[in-house]
This record gives structure tokens, sequence and C-alpha cells, in this order.
């Protein structure tokens, strides 16, 4: 069978408003946008400059363990970035931490316009976590896969379904 | 006495590669290679471990892609072919090198080879698969599966594409294995906290993670790598032991650097008379690896010896014993500090053994006898197994890890390929939208639905991320990933907008035939929210603009660029979502309505026309476009016209001044610029209707500066009325093309460096600026060869110019040149120049820099704006003879810059001349005149 395959434009942009974080590794949030042609234009209008010439503001929030609520956050930083990128790699963010992001500009009078709103991200933790609130239970669903091994229970340790909880730490679960 | 076991996991994947489409794709060979070189081999290690009842346990995880690979009728014909070419090819090896040195690894080739056919025809009936349901029912092997498309989860927008990514994957493995599986391959090791959630709704019990997956674990893991852990979704997780991969992957302290196993990088297909080699490598002789190499890694020396396969092998033997030993003081160290016996995992990809290290699959084998035969300390288990030994399990939390570079996920997120997620989330978006709003689609929309799903799966493999990254194969990964990517906004269009063609979708459900059974309702939000999505004003899938298209030639019928233009232009447009009907010129032999990938292309035919006047014939066109527009503009009520170039005006002027619809319009060239001036009537007769086209428009566009002054000044348009859009070009030759030597000797001597230009041979274009810098280059390089492409009335005289100049052996003037014939002469010539006087825009530059050469263009017209003197090519000015000279000496001497240069061209040839960036800035042009439209008061009733 011969055929030929049809080949599409690729699509450059949606024109649309959106801002995604994603973590790359736990020092570093990568950060991509889109800012729709109204919306630019309505920017460059207020501004009576074009929009290439307006600088953009990345606002970084800390919301560690709080929620979604920037009003509540540990602190928040700026980073200017050209409004002609649409992303951005965020350095030196905190291992284990809670950030979300505004992307927007500052108005001639200093004040900070928030156009894009991100989603709260957690950078992974990279160090070792302590021993408390350890917890030991059997999870093993053993309905599932077509033949459960019929190797006998587990003669040492603790009841088949029963949740064990110690709060000691390595040392003391050792021997 | 046991005292601990090792789990060994082989994590067997490759891309997805299946291109009906054409015979000897190289990247398939991809997949044939491994079968020969590892997949076969495994599966012949396990077939004599159990015949000489040896018991062993193995994990091996066989991603989607390749179970479906391996399964297709297509890969399994062509594999044999792929064999047998093979097994001639050893044969004629052990001849050529008989009594040689190197005749003992001939024959092993040739014997391995004859093996590996009749393993896979005569054992397995070339469906494989039957091998590894054999391994498992028999129990030695877990079998378990990776994701759907080996997509890698961590940078996933939706928990409903990831669950798709599992869901797809145990619904493949269950059909092809009789039962699901109970454990995954998670791609690349990639976690997130929540995806064991997804995993245990599916029935997965286990999966694997990298050493820092485990050890990074909130509360800390008691017994570190050694134990699994549980999720607190309920799945175990088994972390990998850094020293088993160390002992293994390690390229310079590990077993397969051994100075007497096989020189990977040493390969016939490179170093054999390319005469002899050439029907076993790739097309036009592209130098690949054919699998048959005959030297020894020796050490760190170019000087390579001669490789002896039964040193080898006694070789593999002792790593297997080491291997062993190791295991053996590893667990008698661990088990006095645990409650229970260790388990040390040791993961591998698959085709590290036999692919990179060719002794590899002998390395197992030997390895697992030895365990059975001569220890009793460490014994072979599978994850199942451990998990029913020791139930009860410490619970903890994951972090985010993979098992790539640095541990997270930089290797997939990086600049070489960060700019795919904003398209793979917005397609994961999309899917989720159409899962919800077509709950129980039939017929062709369910099919095309179906085929949205397997496009994003396929654009989701993590391969194309990391060969972007590795910088490999980076012409393919963009193109599959902008394909699918491509493929599947179309269908999304056409779904949105009901728009859907039974040709187009049977095609694509061809092309990418992964996943029959697939049911796009996976991607249905899990708990069916609120109506939703009517944030920023998205409650409803945005409507595309109904637009009507004019241009007085489309494909079939091409008389110049223009068919091709509105052909690339209207079909990027319907994949963006715009509805486009474009009436053209009547072609016999073609429908008087079909759709083209969603445009509607409607043809008329000129009636009781005198066709000896040109004129004339325009005129009875327009006319009969206006009465097909009739009916549509009644039907479809567009938002605008859009005509190309004066052919089309009057129709243009009657539909626009009669239903009060915006026009706008793309010129493309004029007729002052094609005469350069205007001198008899009916070059004023076409002037003034181009005039009145441009006056009728709401916006004018054309495709350079030098266009866009030119309108200026010719029909005194202002200059917020022009807007600029470049052309596009499609790249259809990915790969840097290998020009096959013979081809090349045609138009010049191996030794030649070889200097190309190819258009219409008038004065405009400049040869004779070229010819006359020939005298000046070959006085620097006497080996130049000038090869000349095109007919035109002035090759008379460049013939005698060079003549003249005493450099007629010099330069050869091949006549027209077709398309391939085109683009085989640029790839095999060492420049490409474009020495015109006048050029409106120049896409045959553009075409040169898609094929990888060097260009040197005048300073004029549109190709000025193509090229950035120094980054992606050379100017020099226009008839400027030294300069060109001198700037084709340049790039002679300097070959990292000629190097550069090229790549930064065709760098800006894939960003910015592209269909779907000109489609999009044709929509904003779009957008802006119905606004505008809308504000006057200006629209259609």
């Amino acid at each position: 069978m011969s055929i030929t395959v049809p080949e599409y434009g690729f699509p450059a942009s949606y024109n649309e408003n959106s801002i995604m974080l994603l973590v790359r590794d736990p020092h570093c949030i990568f950060a991509y946008w889109e800012i729709c042609n109204e919306q630019m234009d309505l920017v460059a209008g207020e501004f009576g400059r074009p929009w290439g010439e307006i600088p953009l503001t990345l606002r970084i929030y800390d919301l560690t363990g709080l929620g979604q609520d920037r009003d509540k956050a540990h602190g928040s930083y700026d980073l200017t970035v050209h409004s002609l990128a649409n992303n951005y790699y965020i350095p030196d963010v905190m291992a284990n931490h809670s950030y979300c992001v505004d992307l927007g500009v500052i108005s001639p009078e200093g004040r900070f316009i928030c156009l894009l709103r991100s989603d709260v991200i957690q950078t992974p933790r990279d160090s070792l976590a302590d021993g408390s609130g350890l917890v030991m239970a059997d999870l093993l669903d053993r309905l599932s896969g077509n033949k459960a091994a019929d190797i006998a229970a587990d003669r040492k340790t603790f009841s088949s379904d029963g949740v064990y909880i110690n709060s000691a730490n390595i040392e003391g679960e050792d021997d | 006495m046991l005292k601990g076991y090792l789990a060994l996991v082989l994590h067997a994947h490759l891309p997805y590669i299946r291109h009906p489409e054409k015979e000897n794709y190289l990247e398939e060979k991809w997949f044939f290679e491994a079968l020969t070189e590892t997949y076969i081999p495994l599966i012949r290690v396990f077939d004599s471990l159990l015949d000489d009842g040896v018991d062993f346990r193995v994990t091996v995880s066989l991603s989607p892609p390749l179970i479906s690979m391996m399964a297709d009728d297509l890969l399994r014909k062509r594999y044999l072919m792929h064999v047998d070419r093979l097994i001639e090819l050893a044969g004629k090896e052990t001849r050529r090198t008989e009594g040689t040195e190197f005749a003992p690894a001939a024959h092993m080739y040739l014997k391995r080879f004859q093996e590996i056919r009749d393993i896979f025809v005569n054992r397995y009936g070339t469906n494989l698969l039957q091998a590894f349901k054999k391994f498992r029912d028999r129990g030695c092997v877990e079998l378990i599966t990776s994701c759907a498309t080996h997509g890698f989860l961590p940078l996933m927008k939706r928990k409903e594409s990831i669950r798709a990514q599992v869901a797809v994957a145990v619904d493949l493995f269950t059909r092809h294995f009789g039962s699901p599986p109970r454990g995954i391959w998670l791609p690349e090791c990639g976690y997130t906290p929540g995806i064991d959630e997804i995993l245990k709704a599916y029935g997965l019990q286990f999966f694997f993670t990298d050493t820092h997956g485990i050890m990074f674990a909130t509360p800390c893991p008691v017994h570190g790598i050694y134990a699994p852990l549980y999720t607190p979704g309920g799945v175990a997780a088994f972390g990998r032991d850094p020293e088993t991969s160390r002992q293994v992957w390690d390229m310079n302290q590990g077993y397969p650097g051994d100075y007497w196993y096989r020189e990977f990088y040493r390969d016939i297909g490179y170093d054999l008379d390319i005469d002899y080699i050439g029907p076993y490598v790739g097309e036009n002789h592209l130098r690949i690896d054919t699998g048959i190499k005959y030297y020894r890694i020796t050490g760190k020396t170019d000087r390579k010896e001669v490789y002896d396969p039964a040193v080898a092998a006694e070789r593999a033997a002792e790593h297997a014993g080491n291997f062993m030993f190791n295991r053996e003081k590893q667990v008698e160290n661990l088990v006095s500090r645990m409650d229970r016996l260790p388990i040390i995992v040791s993961t591998y990809d698959a085709e590290l053994f036999g692919h990179w290290w060719y002794e590899g699959p002998e390395w197992i084998n030997f390895l697992l006898r030895k365990l059975h035969y001569d220890q009793d300390t460490v014994k072979t288990i599978t994850p199942w197994e451990y998990l029913n030994l020791y139930p009860t399990n410490q619970v903890a939390s994951l972090p985010m890890a993979s098992w790539g570079h640095k541990g997270y996920n930089e290797v997939w997120l990086s600049p070489p390929n960060d700019w795919i997620y904003r398209h793979l989330h917005k397609a994961e978006t999309r899917m989720t939208e159409m899962a919800q709003a077509n709950p129980d689609a039939e017929g062709l929309r369910k099919r095309a639905l179906n085929q949205m799903a397997r496009e994003l799966l396929l654009a989701q493999s993590s391969d194309w991320a990391f060969i972007m990254k590795m910088k490999t194969a980076v012409g393919y990964a963009e193109k599959r990933t902008k394909d699918h990517i491509a493929r599947f906004s179309r269908l999304y269009w056409a779904v949105t907008n009901n728009d859907l063609n039974e040709e187009e979708i049977s095609v694509l459900e061809y092309v990418d035939n992964i996943f029959p059974d697939i049911d796009y309702r996976i991607y249905q939000p899990a708990v069916p929210t609120v109506v939703s999505l009517s944030r920023r004003g998205q409650g409803t899938p945005r409507k595309g603009k109904k637009v009507l298209m004019l241009s007085w030639e489309f494909p079939p019928k091409t008389v110049g660029g223009l068919a091709r233009h509105v052909y690339d232009l209207s079909r990027a447009l319907a994949a963006q979502g715009e509805e486009i009907h474009v009436i053209t010129c009547y072609v016999p032999g073609s429908p008087d309505y079909e759709r083209v990938d969603g445009v509607h292309v409607y043809r008329v035919e000129p009636r009781q026309c005198d066709t000896g006047n040109f004129l004339k014939w325009v005129e009875c066109l327009n006319t009969a476009m206006v009465e097909r527009a009739h009916g549509l503009v009644r039907e479809h009520g567009f938002d605008l016209i859009h005509a190309h170039d004066w052919l089309v005006a009057q129709a243009a002027k009657e539909l626009k001044g009669r239903y009060r619809i915006p026009l706008v319009s793309t010129i493309h060239a004029t007729e002052y610029g094609r005469n350069r001036g205007i001198h008899n009537d009916i070059q004023r007769h076409i002037n003034q209707v181009e005039w009145e086209l441009t006056y009728e428009s709401w916006e004018v566009i054309c495709c350079s500066k030098y266009m866009a002054s030119e309108l200026a000044q010719v029909f005194q348009l202002p200059a917020e009325k022009i807007r600029i859009i470049a052309n596009g070009v499609e790249i259809r030759n990915v790969q840097p093309r290998a020009v096959d030597p013979g081809f090349r000797n045609r138009y010049a001597a191996p030794y030649e460096k070889m200097v190309y230009f190819i258009g219409r041979l008038v004065a405009e274009k400049g040869v004779q600026v070229l010819i006359k810098a020939v005298p000046k280059i070959l006085q620097n390089f006497p080996d130049t060869k000038f090869v000349i492409s095109g007919k035109g009335p002035y090759q008379d005289h460049l013939e005698k110019l060079a003549a003249r100049l005493g450099v007629s052996e010099k330069v050869y003037f091949t006549g027209f040149a077709d398309d391939e014939t085109r683009n085989l002469l640029f790839a095999g010539s060492d420049i490409a120049v474009f020495p015109s006087l006048y050029e409106p825009f120049g896409i045959v530059a553009l075409e040169a820099m898609a094929t990888r050469v060097p260009v040197i263009v005048s300073e004029t017209g549109g190709l000025a704006e193509v090229i950035e003197h120094g980054v992606d090519g050379l100017k020099v000015f226009p008839g400027d003879t030294d300069g060109l000279a001198g700037a084709v000496i340049s790039l002679l001497e300097d070959p990292a810059l000629a190097h550069r240069i090229s790549q930064a061209a065709w760098d800006k040839v894939n960003a910015i001349y592209n269909w779907g960036v000109i489609a999009a800035e044709t929509v904003n042009v779009y957008n802006e005149i119905v606004s505008e439209a809308k504000k006057v008061g200006y629209a259609a009733g």
C-alpha cells in the first residue's frame, strides 16, 4: 500500500493566557507561559509603550505548608524577565518547599499588576528525612496478579493486616 | 545457608518506530538491531537455562511499544528480510576473511545470525511474545509492563494523562499475555507523589525507583534500599542498588569496558569499501552499523586488536563469578543488620546486554548458572515473591525522583527539549475536555477521538525529549514530536468543528496504528467534575473563523509557487482550527469538491471562454468563482475573504461588496516587480487590477520587508495596511542526507569541492556574477566545481562567458533539475550560492538551508532578510564579483565556520519558516481584521 502521510503545520501558539510550573530538580523550577495578543495589547496600551519594551516580573512565593493563599506566604521575591521570553528557569529554590508564581508587570507607580497566576508545586527533598513517625503495615493485595506465590507468611515480625506504629528511630528498629 | 536475595530486573523498551510509508527507514533498524543483539539472545539464554533445569528468577519489563512492535506483522516481515540480508553479508564475510585473523569472528557471526533466524522463525513462528509468555507461565520470568508509550510521568500536567499511560499499558499487556501484570517499570524510574494511587487502582503492586527515591523518603527507610517501602497509596517501591549498578553500568570500571570484550565503535559498515558494503548500509550509501564488528576494546588506543570470541566468553564467565562473589559478601554483610533477608535490586536497560555489551547475555547465562550450581548464599527472586515472603513493610512517602542524570527531571526538561511541554500539556487538556464532552461517541467521531488518544500518547514518549537532550537523532525526535502534536491538533479541530473525513482518519490510523483497542474514554476525568471548564471563557471550545479563500491555482494545478503556498497555508490553518473554503480553478480529472486535510476545496470551470485571450479567461474564471461562492456564502456565512494575487481580484472585490465581508489579500509578486517597471498595456492593466485588490483589502499580506516596500511604493499603500508574514518551507529532509558518491561523481570528482546554484537562467538571478568570480576562487582552491541547475534564455550567454574566462571545464550546466535531484545536489555540495540581482523572497535559499548546506546570498530583496550575515549564511552585495569570490573562499577555508552557519540556518528554518508559525501569524491578521470590522460595524448580515 502506498500512502502519503499528510503534513500539518505544527501549532506555534494557542493565543491564550496560561502559566505552568514544572520541577526540574530540588533547586530549580521551570516556568513557561503564554499571554494572548489581546492581553498584550491591553497592557501595551495602558503603558503607552510597545509590549516588547515592558519588562515582566515573576513574583515567587514560598507557600511551604500553607495551601494556596498567597497573602499568607512566608515570603516572596521578584525576578525580571524580558517580555518576549515565554519561559524561565527559576534558580536557587529550596528542596522540599512549596512555591507558586505570579507573572505580571510593575505599573509606573510601582504597583505589581498580576497577569498570570500559577498553581502551587512542591520541590522534592534531597536529603535523608528523620525516622520519626515510623509505620509498618501489610498493604499487599494478594488477589491481584494471576497467581499468588504460595510461600508461607512471614514468621518473624508483624501480624499480616495489623498496623504497627513505632515512633522510635532507626537505631531502635535495628534489632 | 541462604542469606539474601538478588532481583535482576531488565527493562526492555524502544520507542514505537514503524513507517509503513517507506521501506528501509533508518530508525526502524533500531528495533531490528535490538532484536538481533539483545532480545533474541536473551530468549536464547532463558531457553537454554530452562532446558538444563536451572532454577532462576528474572524480572523483565516489556514496554507497550516494544510489545506492539514485536506483534506487528509488517515489522516481523521486515525483520525477517533484515536478518536474511545479515546472513548473506556474514556469508560473504566468511569468504572474504578466509585465512585471515578475522576468520573465527566472521564464522561466529554467521553461525550466530543463523541461530537467531532459527529461533525467530522456527522456534517462535516470528512471534517473540510467545517466548516471553512461555517464560512467564513457567514462573522464571516475572513479566511486568511499563507506561503506554514510555511517557515521563513527573512532567505530565494532568492526572488523566498519567492514568491513561497506565491503563492502556495494563490493557495491552493483559490482551497479549492473558492476565494483568503485577508490577510496572515507571519510565526512567520517574516517580512523583500521587502516581501510586493510580498504580494501585490498576492492580499494580510494585514499581522501581532509583536509590535516592527510597533513601529520601519520609520517614527515612529503616532498611535503606534492601527492603521495599509501601507508598501511602499502598504500592511497594523497590530501590536500585548502586553497587551492582556500578559494576555493570560504568563504562570505565564496569565489566563491559574489559579490553577483551568486543569494541562497539568499529563496525564494518564504516570500515569496508563502500562498493562492497553498500547494499547492507543505509540509503544512498549512508554508513551505519551492520552489527559485524571485528575488534576488541584493546585499551585506550586507536590501534584495536582482533576480537577473539572464545577469550571474550572466558572473561564473561570470570565476570559472572566476580559478580556472584560480591553479592555473597554483600548479603552476608547486610543480613546481620536487618530483621529479614535483604533483597538486592539490580536494574538495567535490557539493551545494555548484547547491544552495547555484546557479551552481556552470556554473562547473564553464566551468572544464573553459577548462582544455581555453585553456592547457596544468594538466591534470585522476583519482587512479587519477596513481597509474599515479607508482606509487612515500612510505609513512607517517596519524593519525586528519576534515574536520569542528576536524579530528577533535568534530562527531559532543559533548553533542547523544554519547548515540547507547552504543546503536550495543551494536548492533554484538550484530550480530557474532548473525552468529557463526548461520553458516547460513535462511528467516525469515535475513531477520531481514539486516534487523538494515540497521537497524544505517541507524542509523550520520553524518548523524544531524551534524544533531543543527547543530541543524537535530534531531527527525527523533533519531527516525531511535532508530527504527533500536529496530527492531534488537526483531529481536535476536526472533532470540534464536526469536520470529519473518513479517508484522512484512515490514513492516520494506518500510519500511527499502535493500540488498536484503545478507548479514548480513559481520558474522562475521574470525578465528572462540574460542567466545568468555563474558566477563561473556554466553556465551549472556540470555533475557528470561516474563511473563503480564492486562488487561481491549487494542487494538482500548479503553475508557480502559489499553488504550493495556498495548499500548505490552508492546511496549516485548518490544522489550527480555522474553517477554510478554497475556490480555485478546474483541473481535468480532479473532483469539483473535495476535502484536503480539513480544507474544503471547490473547483470551478470558466465557461464559454475563448482560451486564446488570457485576460478574458481570467475574467471568466472570476465569474465562475463568484457564482460558486453565492451558495457557499449563504450556507456558511464567512467571516473573511482571503484572496491570493491579482488573478482573483475581481471575484474578491465583487463578493466583498455584495456581502460586506472584509477582504484580506496576499500579494506574492507584483507586475511592476516582475518586469522591473510597467512597459505595455497588458502590464498596465494587471498593475491596475493589483492596485484595486490592495485598495479593497482591509490588510495586505506579503512575504518580506522588501515586498512591503515595493507595495508601498507601487500602490501607495500606507504602512499600517501591510502585514509581513514570511513564506514557509516544508522540511521533508529531516536527516542530514548522505549522498550516494556515485550520484555526486556525475557532477564533480570526489576530491573536488562543489559550489551549487539553482534557478532560472535569467539575468536577474545573477549567475554571471558567480561565473566571473570563478577564476579568483580557482586561484585559491583549484579543485572546485561549479554546478549550475536550471534552464533559461540566458544559458547561452553564461556558457560563452565561462568559455571566455577559460573556466568551462570547471562550470557544469546540468539543465533542469527536479526536486529530488536538486535536494541531492544541495546535500552533496559544499556551498550553495544565490547571487540574485532581484529576488522578492527567495524560497530556494530556505530550501538550501533546510538541506544543511551553507549558503551565500546577495543582499537583495527577500534573500537579504532570510540571512543574518555571518550567523546563518553569508551576504555579498549584488553584482560584487570580488565579494562573492571572497565569501566562497572563506567558507572553503574554514569548515568549522561552514558547519556553524549551516547548523544555525537549519535551526532558523525550523523555528521561523514553518507553516505552523505562518498559519498562527495569519490567524492573528484574521483576528485583527474581524475585530476591527466588527468595531466599525462592517460585517456580514
